[in-house]
């Protein structure tokens, strides 16, 4: 079954001061139509551009290289105009930054309806009963009184629900999101992550969830890719890459959870400094931080090749390759 | 007397409409010199307008609220206080707390600009000394926050509080958009901090694992009230009220099993009209005749701990308060 | 292969360095028309083939050769005229922006930052404003003081500063509540501090925006005024008139028609300049993207 978005060789470049900087180098994926694609990975790895170079939401001057494809058109290729009639309709996305996707001057019915008005074209008091069943699955306390208020009334995991809302809100195939639920307590989490599940489930939803939380990958995606540095470094079934990482990055994210039956443990966080797009090392950009190194991985990137059941990993050294083994 | 302490804290917005929201309906908290406090609850319960009354952003209706001390005064439009400078507030979000006009180099730098503890030749070096234990790279320091990452920028936010050198700082969900390594380094830094300088810390977040790690106490909030506080490990082991217990039942674990957490049934009330009697009771599995009417207090069971809970109303027979910072109400 | 390359390595040329804003065909448009008005108002007496007043006994006269744009209804050269008219009209617009800006953002930072009754009282002032189309009041306004190219620039200053008086007034206040402020003030930084250092910052951008805007407005409302003959007196080169008294004669059709596109050439080009500040000034353009 040929998957709904199916990402190749994505490389972004932002404008700086000092010319342009490749943030992602070389990404690939795929999305399979009601399948959750979890993106993790370093802070600063280029998940979120990853994402604003799909809805052509770049900052000017960007540029990118490599095909996204989705339902047989490149979303990297697409005009402007077409690319506005995609966004919402097709593609939907849940924002890490929650200010500018909400209006600070308009209600929050103002921004709920006006999508489903305008992109499907909804009468008033259609949309309006819309808005307000939205809200309710997203579970806000008392949908009718909350389509009155102004974002700035609401706390930042009702912001976020608002947000999961109007991304809801024209039946996208294809909704990214970016940190949905970290200003959520994990019982409305559950919630969410439960409804993402569902709609995944009925409507065939096809979900790309970016977020540090190892705990909701692990409970919702099928599958999971690793960033660093811009770059895949592990990708595969959720199972296999949280069961059993096999790249010493995605281990040393593992690591340095805090146990749940031995709290009182020191957190070890990988050492050595993060990776700046400015300086990334040569070679393995995970080379200066990484324990199993040779002096090989100084000097090619490694390249991602498929080792198990589904799973891909860039690590030639593969040093936990007996620990999958047993 | 503990360093920050808040007493009946009462904070009430309102609408456009003109209902009264009491966000925070009366809650009592207490952190030492070198304590971690976890605050955790629900989205919309108050924790970010408990932090903001405790740091005097917000005006409390009621209760009173004191820094080493002294009261702390709401921020109006003369400058703060130099003694109430070192208590300081990170914020949730940090892509409002960060201006995007300057480079993030310059308002790590603040602290030392405003209050001209540090001669101008070593800001720069302080600066870079906090980034590093942020674990930022150096060379972001002179970026404009439009080109860092979530992650980046919520560092950053730490970064600044902790240039003022505070004795006490109220974190809002510091951790949330970092991954589990520099999360990690993060939550290491906190520790030490606490141990080492003595820094107290409220600590508010959603991630229980953080805060069982983190936290010396945790206090547990539902709809402006406080429901438990206790010793993060005692809590964990053996949480009183039915909403700690949903709570802890809610983690999802990272171990690639693909399990739903359970997720708490019921509606999220709403501040402006909350349920009579106990304020959880429509959505508590152990529901009671009285828990609809009387509204039960936070009272204390044995040692460290206290419940607001009618299940757990007879154990401790009325001992002298031998803490008796530590009794609300 | 070749292509992939290219894709691979941008080439950071020289045109790559400029902000992305500013690379957009409008933008560079916008640009390059508002500093050719500019240069043509500095250098009128020299670029003009003739004096902007001089009657001739050729009444009338199409385009030709001689009279670039042809002659008025009293001989004199359309073409110098236009070309004079950017003399009155840009200047005049500026320092009515200017002066809008100074009244308007005065009271309107007052208002934001001090709330209370000086904001009531700002701000009712400016919804009186509002609430009479502008060009009525404008109107009135100089008919009250009588006709006179002056008057009418008191005119459009009186009509204009409620805009900027409302922008900044907003501006002042988002950002005063803003969380970036209340952190600077939580470190300890003094209200003027957080004046100078969060709040100019942050509404220089959308004030030069609005500078813009307006001024391509300003040039409108003052032509206008000139076009009812309430600005502008007759002999003066000022494009309003002039295309009043091409109205006159539809037959000579170049009397009004070359000042007029000069008029819209402008107005256009300090809209676009001002679409293209916002741009630039947003630090995120994303923003809008996102909004569409
Ligand atoms: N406009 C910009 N100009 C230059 N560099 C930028 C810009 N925006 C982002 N970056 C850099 O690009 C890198 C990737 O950023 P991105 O926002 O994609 O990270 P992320 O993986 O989403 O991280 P996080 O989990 O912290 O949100 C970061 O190192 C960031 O500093
Ligand atoms: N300015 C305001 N006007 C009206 N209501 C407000 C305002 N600010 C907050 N509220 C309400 O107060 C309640 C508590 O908000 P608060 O931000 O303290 O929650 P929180 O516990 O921090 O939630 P989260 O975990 O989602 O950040 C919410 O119901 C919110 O809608
Ligand atoms: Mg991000
Ligand atoms: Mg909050």
């Amino acid at each position: 079954m040929t998957p709904l978005l199916s990402v190749r060789d994505l490389h972004v470049w932002l404008d700086t001061a000092r010319g342009p900087l490749s943030i992602v180098d070389g990404v690939s994926f795929d999305v399979g139509e009601g399948q959750v694609f979890g993106l993790a990975g370093e802070s600063g790895s280029g998940k979120t551009i990853t994402a604003l170079a799909l809805l052509g939401l770049l900052p000017a001057g960007a540029r990118t290289g490599g095909v996204a494809i989705m339902a047989g058109r490149d979303l990297l290729a697409m005009r402007t105009s077409e690319r506005r009639r995609t966004r919402g309709r097709e593609i939907a996305m849940v924002f890490q930054d929650p200010t500018s996707s909400l209006h600070p001057m308009l209600t929050i019915e103002r921004q709920l309806t006006e999508h489903l008005r305008y992109q499907l074209g909804l009468s008033g008091k259609e949309a309006h009963l819309r808005a307000v069943a939205l809200l309710t699955e997203v579970r806000m306390p008392d949908p009718e009184a909350a389509m009155r208020g102004y974002p700035h009334q609401f706390s930042g995991g009702m912001r976020q629900r608002i947000q999961i809302a109007i991304g809801l809100a024209c039946e996208p195939r294809l909704l990214i999101a970016d940190e949905p639920t970290t200003a959520l307590d994990v019982t409305v989490q559950a919630g969410i992550l439960r409804l993402l599940r569902r709609l995944c489930k009925e409507k065939n939803l096809a979900v790309i969830l970016i977020t540090h939380d190892l705990g909701v990958l692990s409970a919702l995606a099928d599958s999971i890719t690793v960033m660093y540095a811009g770059r895949v470094a592990e990708s595969g079934p959720t199972s296999q890459v949280m069961g059993h990482a096999r790249h010493p990055y995605t281990r040393g994210l593992i690591d340095a959870l805090p146990h749940p039956e031995a709290p009182d443990r020191v957190l070890i966080p990988i050492a050595g400094d993060p990776a700046s797009p400015e300086s990334r090392p040569s070679g393995c950009a995970f080379h200066p931080r990484c324990r199993y190194s040779r002096p090989s991985c100084q000097i090619a990137i490694p390249p991602l090749i498929p080792i198990d059941d589904g799973r891909e990993m860039a690590c030639p050294v593969d040093p936990f390759m007996a620990s999958v083994a047993r | 007397m503990s360093l920050l302490e808040l007493r009946d804290v009462k904070v009430v917005y309102q609408r456009r409409d003109g209902t009264l929201v009491p966000a925070v309906a009366g809650a009592s908290l207490d952190v030492d010199a070198g304590e971690i406090v976890g605050l955790v609850g629900e989205t919309g319960c108050g924790k970010s307008s408990l932090a903001k009354a405790a740091v005097g952003l917000v005006p409390v209706a009621a209760g009173t609220v004191t820094f080493d001390g002294r009261p702390v005064h709401v921020l109006g439009r003369r400058a703060r206080r130099a003694s109430e400078r070192r208590l300081q507030l990170v914020f949730q979000n940090p892509y409002e707390s960060i201006n995007p006009r300057r480079t993030v180099g310059a308002q790590v730098a603040d602290a030392f600009a405003i209050s001209h503890t540090l001669p101008r030749e070593s800001w720069r070096a302080r600066v870079d000394e906090l980034l590093r234990r942020v674990g930022l790279p150096l060379n972001l320091a002179r970026r404009f926050p439009h080109q860092l990452s979530g992650g980046q920028r919520q560092r950053i936010a730490i970064a600044r509080a902790l240039a003022a050198d505070p004795a006490m700082i109220v974190l809002d969900e510091p951790l949330s958009a970092l991954d589990s390594s520099v999360q990690a380094q993060v939550a290491n830094l906190l520790v030490d901090l606490a141990r080492d300088l003595h820094v107290g810390m409220l600590l508010i977040s959603h991630d229980l694992a953080i805060v069982r790690h983190v936290a010396h106490r945790t206090a547990v909030m539902y709809l402006g009230v406080i429901v438990e506080t206790a010793p993060t490990a005692g809590l964990w082991r053996k949480p009183m009220h039915p909403y700690t217990q949903a709570l802890i039942d809610a983690v999802p674990h990272a171990d690639g099993a693909g399990h739903l957490p359970v997720a708490l049934s019921g509606e999220i009330p709403d501040p402006a009209r909350p349920p009579s009697g106990c304020r959880f009771h429509p959505r508590c599995p152990h529901v009671m005749e009285r828990c609809l009417s009387d509204v039960p207090e936070l009272v204390k069971h044995g040692g460290d701990r206290q419940v607001a809970c009618w299940l757990h109303e007879e154990p401790v027979a009325a001992r002298p308060a031998d803490d008796l910072r530590r009794v609300s109400r | 292969m070749s292509s992939v390359t290219v894709l691979r390595q941008p080439v950071a040329s020289a045109w790559r360095r400029i902000p992305g804003a500013w690379r957009q065909p409008l933008t560079v448009v916008g640009l390059v028309v508002v500093a050719a008005w500019l240069l043509v108002a500095l250098l009128a007496p020299w670029l003009a083939p003739h004096d902007p007043l001089a009657q001739g006994s050729n009444l009338y006269q199409a385009p030709s050769a001689t009279h670039l744009l042809g002659t008025d209804e009293l001989g004199r050269d359309v073409f110098s005229r236009v070309l004079w008219g950017a003399r009155i009209s840009i200047p005049l617009a500026m320092l009515l922006v200017v002066l809008a800006f100074l009244i308007g953002g005065t009271l309107g930072g007052l208002a934001g930052y001090l709330g209370g009754w000086v904001d009531e009282l700002v701000m009712r002032g400016a919804d009186f404003v509002f609430a009479v189309p502008t060009i009525l009041l404008a109107m009135a306004v100089v008919a009250a003081l009588g006709p006179g190219l002056f008057h009418a620039v008191l005119a459009v200053v009186l009509v204009s500063w409620p805009g900027h008086a409302r922008v900044v007034r907003g501006l002042v206040r988002t950002i005063m509540q803003s969380e970036y402020v209340a952190v600077g003030r939580l470190l300890g930084s003094p209200t003027h501090r957080a004046l100078a250092v969060d709040v100019l910052p942050n509404i220089a951008g959308p004030v030069s925006v609005l500078a813009a805007l307006e001024t391509g407005n300003a040039i409108l409302l003052l032509s206008a005024l000139s076009f009812l003959g309430l600005g502008a007196r007759p002999p003066d080169p000022e494009w309003g008139s002039m295309v009043s008294t091409g109205a006159q004669h539809f037959e000579a059709w170049w009397i009004g028609v070359f000042p007029g596109i000069a008029i819209v050439s402008i107005v256009l080009a300090f809209n676009f300049l001002g679409d293209s500040l916002r741009d630039a000034f947003d630090p995120k353009t994303i923003i809008k993207a996102r909004g569409a």
